[in-house]
């Protein structure tokens, strides 16, 4: 075995320096909110929301050379909240709940501004409570608002459960499958909370308005509400998505979320509409890529030699208003994660570390002041 | 005759080739499998070496930028001292599975054993038997995971907790000591919330020391860092005791809490002014919902006179809030038909 790599890394290392990014990640100003999607805390098909199978939270520090139950990538003063609110529901809803928990911590630690990241429908929730949270206070309260995987416009595979399409029983049933048994829990709506995930208003008859396109249209993008708005776009093709998956793995549906029109013009669920193939890497097997942009988006850079770092892709501009990204913004694989949508919290099988990625954010975090 | 006796033993040799060829396939282990079995099965152990001195600036770096020999320096730096207790060997043990197989995907089991055997020459085919060990714990996870996923929290449990103490044996309970730790606290939080109401200072008692005698030495840090999860989850658990108090007697029970969960003054103050805000809250939207109430139940629904109404009874009530309780109303969802979690919300 030749590891006379040595000398490069060193260089590599002395390159990182020179450009002022540090090994491992920098302790944030504001903490860290960590807001969930679909399906409990502690619980996503017997897995850790954001976590490893050893009940390690990724925000968790090591304050010890030797302490095992910790992320090892972040600092050892990093201050983190793991919140928790009802798994299955609406955005509005959940939102608020979130509000609440933020201000609940930020009432204990006397903090002033707390930094979120959101994976799905966790992301969607944190706008909302960004706007709660601005109308409590009078002030804004989040400085870096960061989405993984979410489904800014819409997911089909939301819309697909609802309409019952081939393999789904019944929408309980299926959100059971693939996010595990919590939805049986007290105050959980599946419906709602698959409602709320279609682009437009699922149902006219109804009395009520749902759907991201009227969300967005509530909770858009916002200087007021964060002072950062960036996101993480997840993507992969069929075979290496996660057997939870079902309806894709058992080859019932598969999104195709790569194509560009004004809105929900194919009637799938989501804004935009497919480019004709499925399963070539436009959707991480909930969400398409046409749906995942919010603010600016963000370049993961995995490096197995060196710690990994989030930059911003300059090159596909900003997505300020939710409802009206551009062609490119909704067919560009360019930054895009090669992840299914549960890889990036903990759930295998995968390769992928999830304490250094959400190292890589907590840094990016720091050096947009958050 | 011999003709078809040739033809009987070529049929019967091929039957038997794809018998064994079936037996070896259905035997399912993997590549990583088999290295690991043919490496603990050789036995070999290492020589202790002489290894390079320790990087001074290692914990900033990534372990795979370093050669083998300076990575099993660091490893005996980092997890020298406690190598014996099997959840440092595991953190070790993912440390070095964080990368190893993406950088050598065809080998890596070998590798591996090369860095612990330098390492930890004595300890090395225990090392590697405790990394098999784990590589077939998470193939387990995977290929059960819907199934899993989908089982009660308790037969979840048994079900996890059988294959890790068949693949662990009693080294599964330091393994996963801060599940099992967090998982008392939870079934102390049930207990509590399925009890009668009433006790509530013995309750929190109850918790507080389970909190302690879980953590032990690590309370202090382990409060710091997760202090309101702990305090929300006895609020939400106390909730029939809350309940039937008045509000200055409840206001009173909620400070007690915080500050046996080691809020200082200062936060305290903070809770007591926000618990008065939220009563005013609450107060303020059982006298919306009234009023929204019988406006909507009018003959021919509301009009637009009785819309105004409720968006400056809205402004009155909740302040810069307001228009963000009507998108919710358009949605369907109304605070006031919500269950109040006193001290939560």
């Amino acid at each position: 075995m030749n590891f006379k790599k040595r000398n490069l890394v060193c260089l590599i290392a002395l390159l990182v320096f020179a450009t002022g990014v540090h090994a491992g990640a920098r302790k944030t100003v504001y903490p860290v909110v960590f807001a969930h999607g679909l399906a409990g805390f502690d619980n996503l098909l017997g897995y850790y929301y954001f976590g490893n199978d050893y009940g390690t939270f990724v925000g968790d520090p090591c304050d010890e050379l030797l302490e095992t139950a910790c992320n090892g990538s972040i600092h050892s003063g990093q201050k983190a909240l793991a919140a928790s609110v009802t798994p299955f529901q609406s955005s509005e809803v959940r939102g608020t709940q979130l509000a609440d928990r933020i201000q609940n911590y930020m009432t204990s630690t006397g903090v002033t501004k707390v930094n979120i990241i959101g994976h799905s429908q966790g992301g969607i929730d944190a706008r909302k409570a960004a706007a709660v949270l601005r109308a409590r206070y009078g002030r804004q309260v989040v400085h870096v608002m960061v989405s993984v995987s979410s489904p800014h416009r819409g997911s089909p595979m939301a819309k697909y459960i609802l309409d019952l399409g081939p393999g789904v029983t019944s929408v309980i049933d299926a959100l059971a499958k693939i996010f595990g048994n919590t939805i049986y829990g007290s105050g959980n709506d599946g419906v709602a909370a698959a409602k709320q995930l279609v682009y437009n208003d699922y149902s006219s008859t109804d009395g009520v308005t749902t759907g991201m396109k009227a969300f967005n249209n509530n909770y858009n993008v916002d200087a007021n509400t964060a002072n950062y708005w960036g996101s993480i776009i997840t993507a992969q093709d069929s075979l290496n998505t996660n057997p939870a998956l079902f309806l894709l793995k058992e080859g019932f549906y598969n999104i195709d979320g790569d194509g560009y029109c004004v809105d929900d013009c194919d009637n799938d669920g989501a804004a935009g509409k497919g480019d004709g193939t499925r399963g070539n890497g436009d959707d991480d097997g909930v969400v398409g890529i046409n749906s995942q942009q919010m603010g600016n988006r963000l370049q993961y850079n995995e490096c197995a030699l060196c710690f990994d770092t989030i930059t911003v892709n300059t090159g596909l501009g900003y997505v300020g208003n939710l409802n009206a990204p551009t062609s490119a913004q909704m067919t560009s694989k360019s930054s895009v994660v090669s992840q299914d949508h549960l890889d990036v919290v903990g759930v295998p099988p995968d390769t992928f570390s999830e304490e250094e990625f959400y190292a890589s954010i907590l840094e990016f975090i720091v050096t947009k002041g958050g | 005759m011999i003709k078809n006796k040739k033809i009987l033993y070529i049929v019967l040799i091929s039957i038997s080739v794809l018998f064994i060829g079936i037996l070896f396939l259905r035997s399912g282990k993997d590549k990583n499998q088999k290295d690991f079995e043919s490496i603990l099965t050789e036995g070999k152990t290492f020589d202790p070496r002489e290894l390079p001195s320790l990087p001074e600036d290692y914990s900033d770096h990534k372990l795979m930028e370093y050669s083998v020999e300076e990575i099993a320096r660091i490893l005996q730096e980092k997890y020298g001292k406690n190598i014996d207790n099997p959840a440092v060997q595991i953190a070790m043990i993912e440390e070095l599975l964080k990368d190893l197989p993406k950088l050598y995907p065809n080998d890596w089991v070998r590798v591996l054993n090369q860095i612990l055997g330098y390492a930890f020459p004595n300890k090395v085919l225990e090392l590697m038997r405790m990394s098999e060990n784990l590589y077939n714990y998470n193939k387990f996870r995977e290929s059960n995971m819907s199934k899993v996923g989908l089982l009660s929290d308790e037969a979840r449990r048994q079900m996890i907790w059988k294959e890790r103490y068949r693949l662990f044996g009693e080294k599964a309970d330091q393994i996963w000591s801060m599940e099992k730790k967090m998982t008392t606290i939870g079934d102390t939080l049930k207990r509590i919330k399925e009890s009668p109401a009433g006790n509530l200072d013995a309750k929190l008692s109850n918790y507080s020391q389970t909190l302690k005698e879980q953590f032990g030495k690590e309370y202090p840090r382990i409060m710091e860092n997760k202090r309101e999860q702990f305090t929300e989850g006895f609020m939400v658990s106390v909730q029939k005791d809350l309940k039937i108090l008045s509000f200055g007697e409840r206001k009173s029970a909620l400070r007690e809490i915080r500050a046996t969960m080691g809020m200082d003054n200062a936060a305290l103050g903070r809770w007591d002014a926000l618990e008065e805000e939220r009563e005013k809250i609450w107060q303020n939207q059982q006298k919306y919902s009234e009023k929204r109430t019988q406006l909507s139940s009018k003959k021919g629904g509301m009009s637009s006179d009785d819309e105004r109404e409720l968006d400056s009874l809205r402004k009155k009530f909740f302040g810069e809030e307001a228009e963000i309780i009507k998108n919710e109303e358009a949605s369907g969802y109304y605070r006031a038909q919500e269950e109040r979690t006193y001290g939560v919300n």
